[in-house]
């Protein structure tokens, strides 16, 4: 039996490594460094599910999506801010750019929505099939979510 | 005559022997013509199979011609009793009551089956005066069951008593008659019991319930004697256990192997007496000739130590309870007043031996009364955790107990000290009192069984306590110690539960830590020790002791060095220099360096005390902390966030799979996380195990709050971060020991895992979403330009208009008050001046919520609205253009997250727009990541 292909897009490597070591019976996993290196992926290979972080602090400035020069008149002109902005919230691009390119695949990001129910509702309504696990989730969350977006 | 008659009585106990008709035979001669006989024959015959309207015919003939044939008259209305037609049946047995007493029988029988107690009151109690003095047991049996449905308790149980004599010398009894008074004696003496006793039974005794108690113990003793030992008589041998169990709480009767005999009893009740009234003398006296002729009895020891007591003879009275203890351990009464000598005698010296006289009662022989002095007695020594563990306990355990409502205060007070989540409901002091309930029951019949030898019946109501309440530890301890012998793996079983349940239980630990010694699991036994000895650091010496009977002089060494090094209590110090005189080489011969042994380990055990007390009750916490300076909340707010995301995320969470592979027998996943725990052979923290980093941010928090002059109590002293320092204490044990793990490891690793991953990221969260929000209005805009119009610049010279519009409800924003009135004030002022001759600019503020379209992050953005004349763009703003009193305003707006721009609107020179983050999210508090590793 194919086990279900998940792209894990993060900045670093502890999504991919945690999910090879505690699911790889679930799972079949590949990383992308950044929205655009995940838009590739999307378009060459196929996959059921990704699991999105949402901060991105390690990836270089020139790989990050979004519209930095919008951001950067909203912090007043200070790049550095923008930036910072656009690298914490990174997985939110990522996501509109996948929803952009006409992915609808499903999407489980990492990130704590349980005090931003009103943020959350908005994101699901725009960008639809979508689910999230907080920083306290262990491999047995994630696998159940994983497997729930897919539709196991 | 007689034959027949007994018959009939057997009849009515529904155990005949012989049949009607030959019960007949001798009867009918004598007064019925032939005619009759043949009737009377036939109607016996037709009553004996079961045709009763045709034996009801027979007889109605015979009633016809001879209407006082008295045994005619029993067997009609018999004939209507077993058809079924009561009321029938009692207008014949009526009508023959006075002639016949089989008649009265089945007439008292026929009342008792319909309820109608004072009519078979009256109906037995005349059977009886006929029968003058010497009633049969049946009719006794009779008369007391209907005192018992009239509800006269006291006449049912004098004609009980009665009966008993009169069953007792009778011959010819049934095993039915005799289960049916068994019976009876149960039925009587719980309504005895629910009437009198209050539901509490370790509360107060009074007069009333201590005789009744007694009484029904005496005559249970008596009426469960002999056979048959059918279900009644087990049932009310349990009862008579259970009182006997009460009765040792309540009265304190001994029950064990010498108890007193009457005349003894009697002294000790002079005695007693006596002390009540002060004269202590001749109580002594008498006490001592008690002694002397009851040497083995706890009673009389206890009363010898009563006396002292009250005498203050704090040493007779230490002596009279030792022996009581000694006589009859299991009796909580000794090991009480002995704790009680020891605790109010020496002011606080000897309190720690009362916890340990009170310690193994509390974990095998617990009751309200031993809990409720044990947890007062931790409490006292500071020993807050375990007290307030031992007061859940009471609560939970003993809702009627008469310190209840103080168990309760004491849980509230110390849940507060502690700052811990109150797990037992102390909010409605006036719940509804629950009964003293079967799993109790259950656990003390198991104690007074096992009081009288009898294993079996221990092991196996021990068992029920158990099954009822799994969560109670007193039963699962207790029964662990039941099994310790035959079954140790299912013992050490029991007491891990427990110890999972109530993990401050010192005895539980210890006695593992014997089991696994006894199997010769020397390294288990070894690791439960210093895991113990990590909260009770005192158990250092008892590891090394264990250590060094396993020839491991060296470690044994370091344990008792660790022993000395760490605590500072008086527990085991004998026990400590004798080690070291074994274990450590020293020049005993030289008495100046005894002496200087001696007072520099003063001087280092002050010094510990007061470090201890010093580190673990200063300081502050968090809140308290931003309390005292609310500006630190940024780089507070950062650390915290950091904890959250870099500690817990992807390390800790993988804690619940560890476990589980564990238990597979897979230890990769184990060596793994001891990897990254510990930055063993990996690199993915730069040189960091998530131990050390946990560490390093308690040590950045730290100094946070020293650099602003405030010492911040992480460690001991703050309720979210506490409890997270302690599980990241017991990760750092067992992940140096994750390469070899127990049988107990993957548990303890799910525990460790719900107060890191669970609890402390929960509270962590809410601890971030509670420090430093504003709730943005209207008032605090008017509030800074009230200030701004005070200034002397402004001040009386000109009157400034400004316009507010806000939405009702405010904003809940990230920002302390102080830094917003600080941004608003120097805005505010900066938009105040000239546009023409004596007149000053007009202000307009809106605050309105934006959302963006990409992340949906909301802001609430402050714009602030002039028609000054000149020039002012961001980069002034940024530039910290100090002439105009910016100097600030930049800083505060980065410090709350926000941002600060200027912008063009129509009808107005300009708009200086700030966006502060409205509070929803912990994780847009640090938009710079703490440190460089990941996420």
């Amino acid at each position: 039996m194919t086990l279900p292909n998940v792209l894990v897009i993060e900045d670093g490597f502890e999504y991919i490594n945690r999910s090879k070591q505690w699911m790889s019976d679930h799972f079949m996993f590949r990383r992308a460094g950044s929205g655009i290196e995940a838009l590739t992926l999307l378009r060459s290979h196929n996959f059921d599910v990704v699991y999105l972080d949402m901060n991105f602090h390690r990836t270089p400035e020139k790989e990050l999506l979004g519209d930095l020069e919008s951001i950067r008149s909203r912090f007043g002109g200070d790049q550095r801010r923008a930036l910072e902005f656009l690298s914490v919230h990174q997985g939110a691009y990522i996501l509109s750019a996948i929803r952009d390119a006409d992915y609808s695949i499903p999407v489980l990001f990492s990130y704590d929505f349980e005090s931003e129910s009103r943020r959350w509702e908005q994101l699901v309504a725009k960008y639809g099939a979508l689910d999230w696990v907080g920083d306290n989730a262990g491999p047995d969350q994630v696998k159940e979510a994983l497997s729930s977006l897919i539709g196991q | 005559m007689l034959r027949a008659v007994l018959n009939i009585i057997l009849l009515f106990l529904g155990t005949a022997i012989f049949s009607v008709a030959e019960a007949q035979d001798e009867l009918i001669e004598a007064s019925l013509s032939s005619s009759e006989v043949e009737w009377y024959r036939a109607g016996g015959v037709a009553l004996d199979e079961g045709r009763f309207e045709e034996a009801q015919m027979y007889f109605w003939r015979v009633f016809l011609t001879n209407p006082d044939h008295s045994q005619n008259l029993f067997f009609l209305g018999d004939s209507y009793l077993r058809g079924g037609e009561l009321d029938r049946a009692l207008e014949w047995f009526s009508k023959c009551v006075h002639l016949y007493e089989p008649c009265g029988l089945s007439l008292g029988d026929v009342q008792l089956q319909q309820e109608n107690w004072l009519d078979a009151v009256v109906t037995f109690a005349r059977l009886r005066t006929e029968r003058r003095n010497t009633p049969s047991p049946t009719i006794l049996l009779g008369l007391a069951r209907a005192q018992l449905g009239a509800n006269d308790l006291q006449g049912a149980f004098d004609t009980a008593s009665r009966l008993h004599i009169v069953a007792s010398q009778s011959d010819d009894l049934t095993d039915t008659f005799i289960s049916q008074t068994h019976r009876f004696y149960l039925d009587l003496t719980e309504r005895r019991l629910a009437q009198v006793i209050k539901p509490d039974p370790w509360g107060q005794v009074t007069a009333s319930e201590q005789l009744v108690l007694q009484e029904s113990i005496t005559s249970l003793r008596d009426w469960s004697v002999g056979e048959p030992q059918d279900e009644a008589t087990a049932l009310m041998i349990n009862l008579l256990l259970r009182l006997e169990v009460e009765a040792s709480a309540r009265l304190g009767l001994g029950g064990n192997a010498e108890p007193l005999d009457p005349q003894e009893r009697e002294l000790l009740r002079q005695v007693e007496s006596l002390v009540s009234d002060g004269q202590l003398g001749i109580a002594s006296e008498k006490a001592e000739v008690l002694i002397d002729v009851a040497p083995r009895s706890a009673e009389a020891w206890g009363a010898w130590a009563s006396l002292n007591e009250t005498a203050n003879n704090l040493v007779q009275a230490e002596r009279g309870y030792r022996m009581s203890v000694s006589l009859e351990p299991q009796n909580s009464r000794w090991a009480l007043g002995l704790a009680s000598v020891l605790r109010n005698g020496y002011g606080g010296r000897r309190d720690s031996e009362a916890i340990e006289i009170l310690s193994p009662l509390v974990t095998v022989h617990s009751s309200s009364v031993v809990h409720r002095d044990y947890a007062r007695l931790l409490q006292g020594l500071g020993r807050y955790d375990e007290a307030l563990s031992a007061w859940r306990e009471y609560v939970r355990h003993w809702p009627n107990g008469s310190g209840v409502n103080l168990a309760r205060i004491q849980v509230t007070a110390l849940s507060r000290r502690l700052e811990q989540t109150n797990e037992v409901d102390v909010e409605d002091p006036e719940s509804p009192v629950v009964e003293f309930g079967e799993p109790q029951w259950s656990y003390q019949l198991s104690l007074a069984y096992l009081a009288r030898g009898r294993l079996a019946e221990a092991l196996e109501w021990a068992e029920i306590a158990v099954e009822l309440e799994p969560e109670w530890v007193a039963p699962l301890n207790h029964l662990a110690e039941l099994l310790v012998t035959e079954k140790p793996r299912r013992a050490q079983e029991m007491l891990q539960r427990s110890l999972d349940l109530v993990n401050t239980q010192e005895r539980v630990s210890l006695r593992i830590a014997e089991i696994h010694k006894t199997l010769g699991e020397y390294d288990l036994a070894f690791e439960q020790l210093a895991v113990l000895a990590e909260r009770l650091p005192e158990h250092n010496l008892t590891l090394s002791l264990l250590l060094e009977d396993q020839g491991r002089r060296n470690e044994a060494v370091v344990a008792l060095e660790l022993y000395q090094s760490v605590y500072v209590g008086p527990r085991f110090r004998e026990e400590a220099l004798a080690q070291a005189t074994r274990i450590q080489p020293f020049d005993s011969t030289s008495s100046k360096a005894w002496f200087f042994l001696v007072f520099a380990s003063s001087i280092l055990l002050l010094g510990g005390v007061i470090r201890l007390r010093w580190r673990r009750f200063g300081g502050v916490d968090i809140e308290g902390l931003l309390a005292k300076h609310p500006r630190s909340y940024s780089e507070v707010a950062a650390v915290l966030s950091a904890m959250r995301h870099e500690v817990i995320k992807h390390n800790t969470t993988v804690l619940p799979v560890v476990a589980d592979s564990l238990e597979r027998g897979e230890l990769g996943g184990a060596l793994d996380a001891q990897g990254w725990l510990l930055n063993i052979g990996v690199n993915e923290h730069d040189g960091t195990g998530v131990l050390a980093l946990w560490d390093r941010y308690v040590t950045e928090l730290e100094q946070i709050s020293l650099r602003v002059g405030v010492r911040l109590n992480i460690k001991w002293n703050d309720p979210v971060l506490s409890p997270m320092c302690r599980g990241f204490e017991k990760l750092n044990i067992y992940a140096k020991i994750l390469h070899k793990p127990t049988k107990t490891t993957p548990n303890v690793l799910r525990g460790i895992h719900k107060v890191i991953n669970v609890d402390g990221y929960r509270e962590l969260g809410n601890l971030l979403r509670r420090i430093s929000i504003f709730e943005l209005d209207a008032k605090v805009v008017r509030e800074s330009w009230a200030r701004v119009c005070r200034e002397p610049t402004f001040d009386g010279m000109f009157s400034p208009r400004l316009t507010v519009v806000a939405p009702k409800k405010p904003f809940p924003v990230r920002i302390i008050k102080d830094d917003l009135v600080d941004i608003l004030t120097n805005l505010l002022r900066n938009a105040l001046g000239p546009v023409g001759f004596g007149e000053m600019s007009p202000v307009r503020v809106e605050l309105v919520m934006e959302s963006d379209p990409i992340t949906f992050i909301s802001t609430a953005a402050i714009r602030i609205m002039d028609r000054r004349e000149g020039t002012f763009n961001v980069e002034m703003i940024r530039g910290r253009s100090i002439e105009r009193g910016l100097g600030l305003v930049y800083d505060r707006v980065v410090r709350a997250g926000g941002s600060i721009s200027v912008e063009q609107v129509s009808g107005w020179n300009k708009a200086v727009v700030v966006r502060l983050v409205v509070v929803e999210s912990v994780d847009n508090i640090s938009v710079v990541p703490r440190i460089e590793s990941k996420t």
